[in-house]
């Protein structure tokens, strides 16, 4: 039999049990290495982060003047849709065109002349004589043809003649029916 | 005492070297770890909201060549107005253009007038101008020309006269718009190329003398005398404001022609129009 006097502490460890502070130590190893690696990886991973913003940043700034190229080039078209909204202010209005003139006078009736034409925006007053009403009524729906609005103002016959003077008006030449192009 | 002896008997050096390495690894982690993560979180969101900011300016910078386009389209169309748009200081090249172009038609220009503009009363910049012109059938394209080389003239009123023998007669009321301007320099305006159009046709048979013409050979004016038929030719006396006229087939009495002679009279054209004069009527 044999008696160990030593105290518990003292005495030498089985061959299966491990020292705390062996255990303790490991873990505080551990553990330290494994703060300074994550450490070391989050500062890495820090700086090319920073490097990212970087790029991002200088690209901006390159983005920034071509916006602002952008904006420049905006304000010019404003300024110039503004400077074209004035000319055609200035321009001449649709209604002066003459392009039906022609239509007016082309009648092709052998027995009806036309004397004169007064040619305003919007209203044509056409003059003349005719001595032959059938000339004067198939002009009339010639001209009615294209226009909006035909008026025989008057139609006057000339005592011991065959002339008739007449005189039209018309509203909105050329606004129905196919136009000619002159 | 024994207590502290008791302490101080179980620190040992393992025990400090590991109290030590705790310590450091709280220090490296409160002054290293925890910023650089805060940093990173910080970094990411930054990078997100650059990101977004990046994509919303692309998107305007991918405008930029269609905007460039617009512009060119914009400042041709703006600088096409501005040179077709005469200032005040322009009007006496306008009037010399419109002079000028009458001789590409062959027509003769019986009057050009205009309102004096006064600057500092017209705000509007219009000038009237008045024009009254003559000629064959080309004088119609000469008046569409005018609406083409002056796209700020606008034609109030025209009156369109037939003068006899295919020639009439145009008197124009336009309004012409100017840009009132400061120095003559301002001024875009680029002298019109002038040519010749295309005339476009206006049948002088359409129109006919002024109808107080007409009547100066109705019977009451005129009387048929007499009435020659074979022999050298046809031919008739006419009397006319007093006054005897022998006229054959074909000849002219001021603005008629004898166009035949028939049993009981003759005819009369007048510029196209037939007249038929009765002997003794």
């Amino acid at each position: 039999m044999r008696i160990n006097l030593l105290p518990r502490e003292e005495r030498p460890l089985k061959q299966t049990e491990v020292r705390w502070e062996f255990i303790a130590g490991l873990i505080a190893t551990l553990l330290f290495l494994s703060v300074i690696g994550v450490t070391i990886g989050a500062t890495v991973y820090g700086n090319r982060l920073e490097a990212i913003t970087v790029e991002a940043q200088a690209r901006q700034a390159i983005l920034r003047r071509q916006v602002q190229d952008v904006n420049a080039i905006q304000a010019r078209i404003s300024s110039y849709e503004q400077q074209e909204s004035v000319y055609k202010e200035l321009l001449a209005e649709e209604g002066t065109s003459f392009k039906d003139f022609p239509r007016i006078t082309a009648h092709g009736y052998s027995q009806l002349w036309l004397e004169s034409i007064r040619w305003q925006p919007h209203r044509v007053s056409v003059s003349g004589y005719t001595t032959q009403k059938t000339n004067l009524s198939q002009y009339l729906n010639q001209i009615y043809e294209y226009s909006d609005e035909v008026e025989l103002r008057t139609v006057m016959e000339q005592p011991g003649t065959d002339f008739h003077l007449f005189e039209i008006e018309v509203k909105g030449v050329g606004n129905r029916g196919s136009t000619t192009d002159n | 005492m024994v207590q502290l002896q008791i302490i101080r008997e179980r620190i040992t050096w393992q025990l400090v070297a590991i109290i030590a390495v705790f310590l450091l690894t709280i220090v490296i982690a409160v002054a290293f770890l925890l910023p650089a993560r805060s940093n990173i979180v910080k970094l990411q969101a930054q990078i997100v909201e650059l990101e977004k900011e990046e994509e919303s300016l692309n998107r305007i910078v991918r405008q930029k060549p269609i905007l460039e386009e617009r512009e060119r389209e914009i400042a041709l169309r703006v600088r096409d107005l501005g040179a077709g748009i005469p200032t005040q200081y322009d009007l006496p090249q306008v009037m010399e253009v419109l002079a000028q172009l009458r001789s590409f038609y062959g027509l003769t220009l019986e009057k050009l007038d205009h309102v004096p503009l006064n600057p500092s009363d017209n705000q509007d910049g219009i000038i009237p101008i008045m024009l009254t012109i003559t000629g064959n059938q080309s004088l119609f394209a000469y008046i569409q020309q005018l609406q083409d080389l002056f796209p700020s003239m606008r034609v109030t009123e025209m009156r369109w006269n037939y003068k006899g023998r295919g020639i009439y007669e145009a008197n124009v009321w336009t309004d012409l718009s100017v840009f009132l301007v400061a120095r003559a320099s301002a001024s875009q305006w680029e002298l019109p190329f002038l040519r010749r159009t295309d005339p476009v046709a206006i049948s002088s048979a359409s129109f006919g003398l002024p109808f107080q013409i007409v009547r100066e050979y109705f019977p009451e004016r005129i009387e048929v005398l007499g009435l020659v038929q074979g022999g050298r030719g046809n031919g008739a006396l006419l009397l006319k404001e007093g006054e005897r006229h022998w006229v054959n087939v074909g000849d002219r009495l001021e603005d008629a022609t004898l166009s035949s002679v028939v049993s009981d009279g003759v005819w009369l054209n007048i510029d196209g129009v037939p007249l038929k004069l009765t002997i003794g009527s």
